[in-house]
């Protein structure tokens, strides 16, 4: 998601953008599986392991869904399902969790998750965030 | 004389059969299940649970107010379900959708009506308590129609609620004498009200602001004289520090003649003078407060508190002004509830999946059981209190 943004920044044709993404994601599929394959402590592409992301996805659902919802449908934040994020750029997101966002409720989370953790979690909740169970 | 002896035990067991065993329901309450959108119905005597009920929807945040007979809990759910529990049957009596995303709701002085605040469609919704049919709809719309998420719905003596428009920053009092036709005053409170209050005698009540370092206070039995601005730049000289969780305010916050506030982006609890509004005294506590609950003889308040530091209570004695103990429940403490007269208190651990009950007198644990991801604690004597 965050790449197919990037490349269609650069003025990439949609189609090229497709092509890429299908064998970019097959590739990383094969990285992932292969990664799960040789180590219970899957460090996939993101650098993030297996446990971090586990727990990153009960922060997000228990202490972010305090105001967007458990099930990221919104309450006093906004919805956070891949259907309401569609039209967003991920890069704005990112900066949201890390910093927080002026004049709103939004605090700054970058204390406790980093850049790569951010963007990871961006990516999920684009792609509809997992289940906390 | 045998048949006659046959037919008197039958009697007795039909009897003791079609009836279950009489009780009150002054000691029973309810805990949510936030996870799996249960409830359990619980005695506080017996100090057990006694019934768990499956199938309430989102109570991922759930609020209960109870019927005046203490019969019926009314459960808000966060997808805008209203679910009314029997704590005598064990079962669900009524069940509706009435929104599409709800905060929590209030039963109305005389318990005729049961109100939810929703934040889509932004607005309050006045149901029948008996059939939870709907009577009033009111659309929380300002500035050429937007509707407004609402927050701090309360109950007020003159068959009235009260609550706050977190977008338009403005407290409504709506009068229901006419449930069809309420009527509505609206006051400029301040940026953001995030949760109000209304003092357990029903007069004065208070909207927290997020946006502002200050609260906005309304004397109910004065409307006229409009919104009074309490605590004004309570954070000034020190930097606001990131808030993970919206503190919950209500009636419990009052302790003899004092509140005790959660300020808003500091580690601290505000005291109040509630006859003068006046700032009193500052405590300074382990993280951004959530809950501030007094003891019902308002000798201890209890404390807990947002993310990161969440798996602490601490316990304010208000005399001195001191806190004498910092107790550590378990993980995620997100919610604390004493009985009736206070001699226990009931603390949910979410993330340890356990209640924990304490002795507030000696600050020991007596007791302790199992429920999914509890979040929110509800005991009937609410039923009987302004503002619950």
């Amino acid at each position: 998601m965050l790449m197919t943004s990037t490349l269609t920044k650069r003025g990439a044709s949609p189609a090229f953008v497709m092509i890429f993404s299908t064998i970019f994601s097959s590739v990383m599929s094969v990285v992932f599986i292969t990664c799960v394959a040789f180590s219970n402590t899957a460090v996939a592409d993101t650098g993030i392991s297996h446990e971090r992301k586990t727990a990153l996805i009960k922060l997000v659902r228990n202490d972010c869904g305090s105001c967007h919802g458990m099930t990221l449908k919104g309450g006093l934040g906004p919805e956070l399902s891949a259907e309401s994020l569609h039209n967003s750029d991920p890069e704005s997101l990112r900066e949201t969790i890390l910093h927080g966002r002026t004049d709103t409720a939004m605090p700054p989370w970058s204390a406790f998750i980093n850049g790569a953790e951010a963007d990871w979690i961006v990516e999920q909740l684009m792609k509809g965030f997992p289940d906390a169970h | 004389m045998r048949i006659k002896c046959c037919f008197a035990i039958l009697t007795l067991l039909l009897t003791s059969c079609a009836s279950a065993p009489m009780r009150g329901t002054g000691d029973l309450g309810l805990i949510i299940e936030r996870d799996v959108g249960r409830v359990q119905i619980v005695d506080t005597s017996a100090k057990t649970s006694l019934a768990t009920i499956a199938g309430l929807g989102d109570l991922s945040h759930a609020s209960v107010v109870f019927s005046r007979d203490g019969r019926y809990g009314y459960v808000f759910g966060r997808d805008g379900g209203l679910t009314k529990v029997d704590l005598l049957k064990h079962v669900i009596a009524k069940r509706i959708m009435q929104a599409g995303n709800s905060i929590g709701g209030a039963i109305s002085q005389n318990g005729r009506y049961v109100a939810a605040q929703n934040y889509t469609p932004g607005g309050v919704k006045i149901f029948d308590a008996l059939t939870l049919k709907l009577v009033a709809d009111i659309p929380a719309a300002y500035d050429n129609g937007k509707l407004s998420k609402v927050v701090g719905l309360v109950d007020a003596p003159g068959n009235q609620f009260v609550f706050s428009l977190f977008d338009a920053g403005e407290i409504w009092v709506a009068d229901i004498s006419e449930p069809s036709m309420p009527m509505i005053k609206k006051f400029k409170a301040g940026k953001q009200p995030y949760d109000g209050l209304i003092t357990p005698d029903g007069r004065h009540y208070i909207a927290g602001l997020f946006g502002e370092d200050g609260l906005a206070l309304l004397d109910l039995w004065h409307p006229e004289k409009g919104i009074q601005r309490i605590l004004n730049g309570y954070g000034q000289g020190s930097e606001k520090l990131p808030v993970y969780k919206m503190p919950h305010l209500r009636g419990w916050a009052v302790a003899g003649t004092r509140a005790y506030l959660p300020a808003i982006g500091h580690h601290e609890l505000l005291v109040v003078d509630t006859q003068t509004w006046q700032e009193v005294g500052r405590i300074p506590v382990a993280g951004q407060p959530v809950f501030a609950i007094a003891r019902p003889d308002g000798r201890q308040v209890w404390v807990n508190f947002a993310f990161p530091d969440n798996a602490q209570v601490q316990i304010v004695e208000t005399e001195t002004q001191q806190i004498v103990k910092t107790l550590r429940p378990g993980l995620a403490v997100l919610h604390m509830e004493f009985t009736p007269r206070g001699e226990e208190a009931w603390v949910s651990s979410r993330d340890d999946n356990h209640v924990t009950i304490y002795d507030t007198q000696t600050l020991q644990a007596l007791a302790e059981f199992k429920a999914s991801a509890p979040s929110g604690i509800f005991f009937t004597h609410r039923a009987t209190r302004i503002g619950f």
